[in-house]
């Protein structure tokens, strides 16, 4: 079974809880996530995180942490030197 | 009679227990805390230098005063705060980017003529030191850097403090009002010209041996002027040299004047007693003002759908609403993409500021947050402005 595919009839994605960390260049260096969670999702949040990081630094505020609050998932990072540790959580009701 | 400009020295009033100002003394933390009564002192602290603010924030708020201490890294925050809060004492550096030291004194002493100013510079910087005064400044200094110069510091922002800012006169003279300037004047029969100042207002009084000759307020000339002069309850004054050719137009004597003009004083007391009611910050929108009360938050900007941008103590407000929605946009093609459900918020922890960006019907909030505040606070904060966010 797929652990992540969409579900129509119960409707936002069931998300696996762990950590991974990515480059500056956005490549996955380690990850406590399930195998079975897609890489290029994961490459694809750490793409955003290390943009939003970086253009912050740009802007003149720098972030140590980073989260974003979706109704199924928290994502939060910790920035790491350009790279950047990311902690996936599902949303707990 | 030589040009007498009158400077109130703050080095005169030396503070009860001045033991608690050493460097190394751990700051008090605030964390945004709301004013807790009518005796609260607030030190609003303005450098670039993020280090500074962090040093002297420690050091101001044990001094024996117990004052709250702000910070602003910016001149425009400094301002938004000023507007927002009302503050005893601002401690600002006068070369920074963008906005500096001078405008921000400038603009202060325009907006809040009773609040007490000190100028920092760094080391070889006493070129400035005519010019800071002439802005009205209470206090000039170079930033201390030995135990003995931050003694010294505390110190004289202590007194400053203690002396407080709201309680009317005129500087130069504390709690003396303009009736006995003009009557100390008058009897010594002096010839001068006395020029007052009050924010941007500049009224002069001419005295010749003792009789007051006239007086000139913007376009007012005569009694009328020195009515209006008169009714002035705050504000800095200094006394130059006499014009013996002045034309006169006041002939009444000058105790006459002074009876016909406290009528004038008594009537600018009743109206600014009317005018008392809850503090408006006039730089900020209606919409932003319930926003800028939740706890922690520093700067906002609002983007509407029409392209509409309303802010409060953002310096590049352009630059901020087209990296806001970036980032949202970012983040909300990454809720579709992994099927997250909608984004509620991007909340964000720095050494600079904290933040909290939202999108809410068709509109963008950025929240610049007070950096002290953690991840479980900055979280509250942003569930608090969505839930505004959603009334309006």
């Amino acid at each position: 079974m797929n652990t992540f595919a969409k579900s129509k009839a119960m409707g936002p994605a069931r998300f696996p809880r762990g950590s991974y960390t990515v480059s500056s260049a956005g490549n996955i260096v380690i990850s406590t996530l399930p195998g079975s969670f897609p890489r290029d999702r994961m490459t694809a949040i750490g793409k955003v995180i290390i943009s939003t990081l970086a253009s912050a630094r740009v802007l003149g505020t720098p972030f140590t942490e980073l989260a974003a609050d979706f109704a199924g998932l928290e994502i939060r990072a910790r920035d790491l030197a350009g790279g950047a540790i990311i902690f996936i959580t599902p949303q707990e009701y | 009679m030589p040009a007498t400009a009158q400077a109130w020295s703050p080095l005169e009033v030396t503070p009860s227990d001045p033991a608690g100002c050493g460097p190394s003394s751990p700051s008090e933390k605030k964390d945004g805390a709301p004013p807790s009564g009518g005796g609260l002192r607030r030190i609003l602290i303005l450098d670039d230098d993020q280090e500074f603010l962090d040093t002297y924030g420690r050091i101001l708020a044990r001094l024996p005063s117990k004052p709250e201490v702000r910070v602003a890294t910016c001149g425009t925050r400094a301002l938004a705060l000023l507007e927002t809060e009302p503050f005893s004492l601002l401690i600002t550096d006068l070369r920074m980017p963008k906005i500096d030291g001078f405008q921000v004194l400038l603009a202060a002493r325009r907006r809040f003529p009773t609040l007490r100013t000190v100028a920092i510079t760094g080391l070889g910087e006493q070129k400035y030191r005519a010019r800071a005064y002439a802005s009205g400044i209470d206090l000039y200094t170079e930033k201390p850097t030995t135990p003995s110069e931050i003694r010294l510091f505390s110190e004289c922002v202590d007194a400053l403090l203690m002396q407080g800012g709201n309680d009317g006169g005129f500087r130069g003279i504390q709690s003396k009002s303009l009736m006995d300037l003009i009557q100390i004047e008058c009897l010594s029969q002096n010839s001068g010209i006395l020029r007052i100042t009050r924010g941007s207002l500049e009224g002069r009084v001419w005295i010749e041996g003792g009789d007051v000759i006239d007086a000139e307020l913007q376009d007012l000339r005569g009694a009328e002027a020195f009515k209006q002069i008169f009714g002035w309850k705050t504000g800095n004054f200094e006394i130059l040299p006499g014009d013996p050719n002045r034309p006169r137009t006041i002939y009444n004597p000058y105790e006459s004047l002074l009876l016909d003009s406290a009528q004038t004083l008594d009537e600018s007391a009743a109206d600014e007693g009317a005018g008392e009611g809850t503090l408006e910050a006039p730089g900020m929108s209606r919409v932003l003002q319930p926003l800028a009360q939740v706890r922690g938050v520093e700067s906002l900007l609002l983007t509407s759908g029409r392209g509409q941008c309303d802010s409060w103590g953002v310096e590049s407000p352009e630059e901020v609403s087209g990296w806001t929605h970036q980032v949202l946009s970012d983040f909300q093609a990454l809720g579709e993409l992994l099927e997250t459900g909608p984004l509620r918020s991007v909340e964000a922890a720095g050494s600079v500021q904290g933040m909290v960006l939202l999108a809410q019907n068709g509109r963008e909030l950025m929240a610049g947050l007070d950096r002290k505040l953690n991840a479980r606070l900055i979280r509250a904060a942003g569930r608090e402005l969505a839930t505004y966010l959603s009334k309006e």
